[in-house]
């Protein structure tokens, strides 16, 4: 039991909060039922006077900041058993026990983070209790019953998780291993159900549901959980958890990495990142998807919150997006780029990079060019107005779909010269493969921009949308015939080993740049989720009537996101170098 | 210490980046305050009041121009809706119950969907109804005289009389 | 050699930013440019460090500034002129500030009808009324686009110009300048019923969504009869050679 290092001297804290909240939110329920099902009333009619106040602080801040910390510390103990199960599992497949170290080794470091969440929940509740005790009343009365489930879950996944970390070095062999594998995503079914459950709150607050227009609820609770945005958040939060759990295994690995003193060291971290970013990144593709849906759901519950989300108020919020993602793209790029030196044959790609770059940094740029440009007045002069004659048509969508395909396409073909770099394929038809590798690209950068010109700026508007769909699947095709192509043409081929380890450090700045963007990315994305509500507690039902109920600008969220993002780093840096404490006894310092 | 210090720095340059961005390259917008509840406190007693409460109505608290702006696209424009409303009424797919312009823009803000302009419709509902909610539902929560002073702002900007009458003059 | 090559990748294409407003008069914003060189230089400083190599043939020439002893004299005068560079640039920055930036549309998409001289346009539809003489009698179209000529003479061309090039005398005393009637990407781009509304209307006439409306165009509803106006509007595009926009386009 040695590697359970200085967490020893935390037990307290990880069993009374979880037994704490179980109490409390059987306590709520039980309240609830007590009231029984005739007390039905509309949602309250508040006044400023109903918000408890205390001098210097403010309360909408305070719930906010708790809000953020708690929603970044669960996506991210949400995310660490889903990381670790899928390394689990890849490792029983492969035979590959490198795999399995990995896995336990981000779990063990990360075990401090589970008691955080529930300490931050529990923040985030009593400053809600305290702050909005009205808006906490009605929700109760609502979503009493929830609260059993929530406990139920939170009961399962507390026990899955101690079975699962403690289990870990016993259940290692045979049937054993299978079963621990089968504990593990009992976690995460429990700690996904757990946060489904969460998020029914949220959603009901931005589209509520089984209520009457005055807020009073119909007596059906899976009516009001099932929301219109349940299902399509459910999702989103889902993907962008693995993506973010992804992000910071890779951060971690960049910075042991850094530290490591012995070659075994680095090459075992250097793998990690390598790993732990290739899952980010893979989940990071699907989630403008998931988004997609989030927003349609948006606009089909209420066509005016779609608008102030996508126009008006919160249109730049959009730019400052796509110059994130766009930073994404260009460090994952550039961490593919100097890992060509893993391999042996990398050095002959390097040529081919500053051309994919400039296609990548090009659709980058046309990505974030905003719809209205911000000019001076003697350029409003010489330019005539607003629409600029050149950069007018790239702040439109056709411009930045054909951009954002562009950029995946050019990424992916990063990732396929990375692959080539320690293999050389051997079979007969070579170059005919890599011809038709080729042809393909040329035709899928052909295709898009065809559509993306032709459709976007020549036909009239009901085609302009419509043709991101024929690129998207352009570009999906081409990813997956050229998968197809490079796996056929790999067979037999000879190929060597990637020298792990053989990376310069400024790549893993790259590592670390990708956890700190989404942290951050996560935190902006959440304020205009909430934003778009404006002054409504439950939109449309229970309005605010505090003091604070006006929208804040985008420049003052920026400020408490980043605050609240260095906050929550410096935590989670503290969690490593706790949970690394233990480890550098039992392996005897590569730290 | 030294990666530590690096990466500290590293991670709050760019979070400095993002800040500076943020707060200073794009555009400063301020999301306008939240409508205030005291709009129809007073009753209009003219009718240039009456219009000033229906312009102010329609493009605050009643956020109709969120959607009706002037090239169309989400809703229809209004600019001739009181003319339009005549024609409307004797059309075949209308079925409605309203008899004159005026009440015709009223069923309009109060049950969007007795007619829908032929594209407007929410889709996958083959027209039948509108994306438009209830004006007097909470998200809007008009007052009676509020869709009244909308009405006579609407006819003033088609240009046609106005024929909605003053609150005192409806209670007698 | 690496360094002299990375600014001169990333001088290229300041360039070619700056191309379009130094060649064709059209430049492209400052604030774009700033936010495109921020992207351009990192992702060329990006592409350049890819190997150590690459790197140090990069930051060799500035490590060897600082610290070669036989090149202290050229350290000596860096030293010097960063923070005089520092200050002239902050100085730049705080003595100049101009005036702010504005998000304005200049051709704001116009109301669906205009009341004016007791009647009701609807401007979905509307036509000029003579433009049918064009063809039916191009004599007397002639002659109303002269008398067009001289409502503009008496009452436009002050601001717009005697060559409808936007530059009248008063012209430049106003800020955003008058509009140019020439050229092809002003009222040949518009129908003559957006004219007719601009005209009647003028300044104040303009939508919220203008921007700051800053239009000095007076409304011209009570100076000219109805007639006048679209007599002085088949003089623009007579005298200008464009054609209007037809509402079957």
């Amino acid at each position: 039991m040695t590697h359970r290092g200085p967490l020893r001297c935390l037990p307290p804290t990880r069993w009374l909060v979880p037994v704490l909240a179980l109490l409390a939110s059987a306590a709520l329920a039980q309240d609830v039922l007590a009231a029984g099902p005739s007390g039905y009333a509309p949602a309250p009619v508040l006044s400023p006077g109903d918000y408890p106040a205390i001098r210097g602080l403010s309360p909408r801040l305070a719930v906010w900041f708790a809000a953020q910390m708690h929603v970044w510390f669960a996506a991210f103990v949400l995310a660490v058993p889903i990381f670790a199960v899928i390394l689990e599992f890849v490792g029983v497949v492969k035979k590959d026990a490198r795999y399995d170290r990995v896995a336990y080794e981000f779990l063990r470091v990360s075990i401090t983070a589970f008691s955080l969440t529930a300490v931050t929940g529990g923040i985030l509740l009593a400053a809600l209790i305290v702050f909005y005790p009205d808006l906490m009343k009605y929700l109760a009365s609502i979503f009493g019953p929830t609260a059993l489930f929530y406990a139920l879950f939170f009961f399962f996944e507390t026990a899955a998780l101690y079975t699962y970390y403690y289990g870990w070095k016993r259940m290692a062999e045979g049937r054993l291993k299978l079963l621990h594998l089968a504990v593990g995503i009992g976690l995460n079914l429990s700690g996904t159900g757990l946060m489904f459950v969460a998020n029914a709150w949220v959603t009901f607050m931005m589209t509520p549901a089984g209520v009457d227009a005055a807020g009073a609820f119909g007596g059906n609770v899976w009516e009001a959980v099932n929301n219109h945005l349940w299902s399509p958040m459910n999702l989103h939060r889902f993907v962008a958890n693995i993506a973010y759990g992804g992000s910071i295994a890779g951060a971690y690995a960049a910075y042991r990495f850094l530290g490591a003193s012995s070659e075994e060291g680095r090459a075992h971290y250097d793998w990690m990142g390598y790993t732990a970013s290739l899952i980010a990144i893979g989940a990071l593709l699907p989630l403008p998807f998931a988004g997609y849906w989030l927003t349609a759901e948006i606009y089909s519950f209420s066509q005016q919150m779609g608008i102030t989300l996508m126009g008006g108020v919160f249109a730049w919020l959009f730019i400052v997006q796509a110059v994130i993602i766009g930073a994404l793209f260009l460090a994952a790029n550039y961490y593919l780029w100097c890992g060509f030196g893993r391999g042996g044959y990398g050095a002959g790609y390097l040529k081919y990079v500053k051309y994919i770059a400039v296609v990548v940094a090009a659709s980058f740029l046309v990505w974030f060019t905003p719809h209205t440009l911000i000019l001076t007045p003697s350029e409003a002069r010489a330019i005539g107005g607003q629409y600029h004659p050149y950069l007018g048509p790239l702040g439109l969508m056709p411009a930045k779909n054909t951009a954002v395909n562009m950029m995946l396409l050019f990424t992916f073909l990063s990732f396929l010269l990375y692959r080539r770099a320690h293999r050389r394929p051997v079979v007969p038809w070579v170059k005919y493969g890599n011809a038709l590798q080729a042809g393909l690209f040329t035709a899928a950068v052909a295709n898009i921009s065809f559509l993306g010109v032709y459709y976007g700026y020549f036909t009239n508007t009901v085609y302009k949308v419509a043709s991101s769909v024929p690129q998207v699947a352009t570009t999906l095709f081409v990813i997956v015939a050229c998968l197809v192509i490079e796996w056929l043409m790999a067979r037999g081929g000879r190929s060597e080993d990637f020298k792990w380890g053989r990376m310069p450090e400024r790549s893993q700045y790259a590592l670390i740049l990708i956890a700190v963007s989404f942290t951050w990315l996560m935190g902006l994305m959440g304020f205009v989720r909430s934003a778009i509500r404006q002054h409504w507690h439950v939109y449309s039902v229970m309005k605010d009537a505090s003091a604070e109920a006006f929208t804040p600008s985008i420049a003052y969220a920026a400020k408490v996101v980043s605050a609240g993002t260095v906050v929550f780093l410096a935590i989670i840096v503290f969690i490593f170098w706790l949970g690394g404490m233990g480890q550098e006894k039992e392996a005897g310092g590569d730290g | 210490m030294g990666r530590f210090v690096k990466t500290a720095a590293f991670s709050l340059f760019i979070i400095g980046l993002y800040t500076f961005y943020s707060v200073f390259v794009i555009p400063p917008i301020n999301p306008g305050e939240p409508p205030s509840e005291s709009a129809a406190s007073g009753e209009p007693a003219t009718i240039v009041e009456l219009l000033a409460l229906g312009e102010e109505v329609y493009n605050g608290k009643g956020a109709c121009a969120l959607c009706h702006t002037r090239e169309g696209g989400r809703a229809p424009a209004l600019e001739g809706s009181a003319l339009v409303a005549k024609a409307r009424l004797s059309s075949p797919g209308y079925s409605g119950k309203a008899v004159d312009a005026e009440s015709y823009l009223y069923e309009s803000l109060v049950d969007p969907s007795a007619y829908v302009v032929p594209g407007y419709g929410v889709s996958g509902t083959d027209g039948g109804v509108s994306p438009m909610p209830d004006v007097r539902a909470s998200s809007i929560g008009l007052s009676e005289t509020e869709i009244r002073a909308v009405i006579a702002y609407l006819q003033s900007v088609s240009g046609v009389e106005i024929t909605v009458a003053l609150p005192e003059r409806r209670r007698e | 050699m690496r360094l002299i090559k990375f600014l001169a990748v990333n001088l290229f294409f300041y360039a070619l930013l700056k191309a379009p407003g130094l060649l064709a008069g059209k430049p492209v914003p400052s604030s774009v440019i700033t936010m495109y060189m921020f992207f351009i230089v990192m992702t060329v400083l990006l592409v350049m460090t890819i190997t150590d190599e690459g790197a140090n043939g990069l930051f060799a020439p500035i490590r060897s500034l600082l610290e070669d002893p036989s090149r202290a004299l050229a350290r000596k005068v860096l030293f010097v002129l960063l923070p005089v560079a520092a200050a002239l640039s902050v100085q730049y920055l705080s003595t100049d500030p101009g005036p702010p930036f504005e998000l304005r549309s200049a051709h704001p998409a116009p109301p669906g009808v205009v009341r004016a001289y007791g009647k009701v346009y609807e401007l979905d539809g509307l036509e000029n009324p003579l433009r049918a003489l064009e063809k039916e009698n191009p004599a007397a179209f002639k002659e109303l686009a002269r008398e067009g000529g001289e409502v503009y003479f008496r009452n436009c061309f002050f601001c717009h110009g005697a060559r409808l090039d936007g530059r009248g005398h008063y012209a430049y005393a106003m800020d955003p300048l008058p509009m140019p009637f020439t050229g092809s990407d002003t009222i040949a781009q518009l129908k003559e019923s957006y004219l007719f509304w601009r005209i009647v209307k003028g300044g104040p006439g303009l939508p919220r969504e203008g921007g700051p409306n800053i239009s000095s165009m007076p409304a011209w509803e009570n100076e000219l009869t109805e007639e006048e106006v679209w007599k002085v509007i088949l003089f623009l595009y007579d005298y200008t050679g464009n054609r209007p926009r037809s509402w079957k386009d």
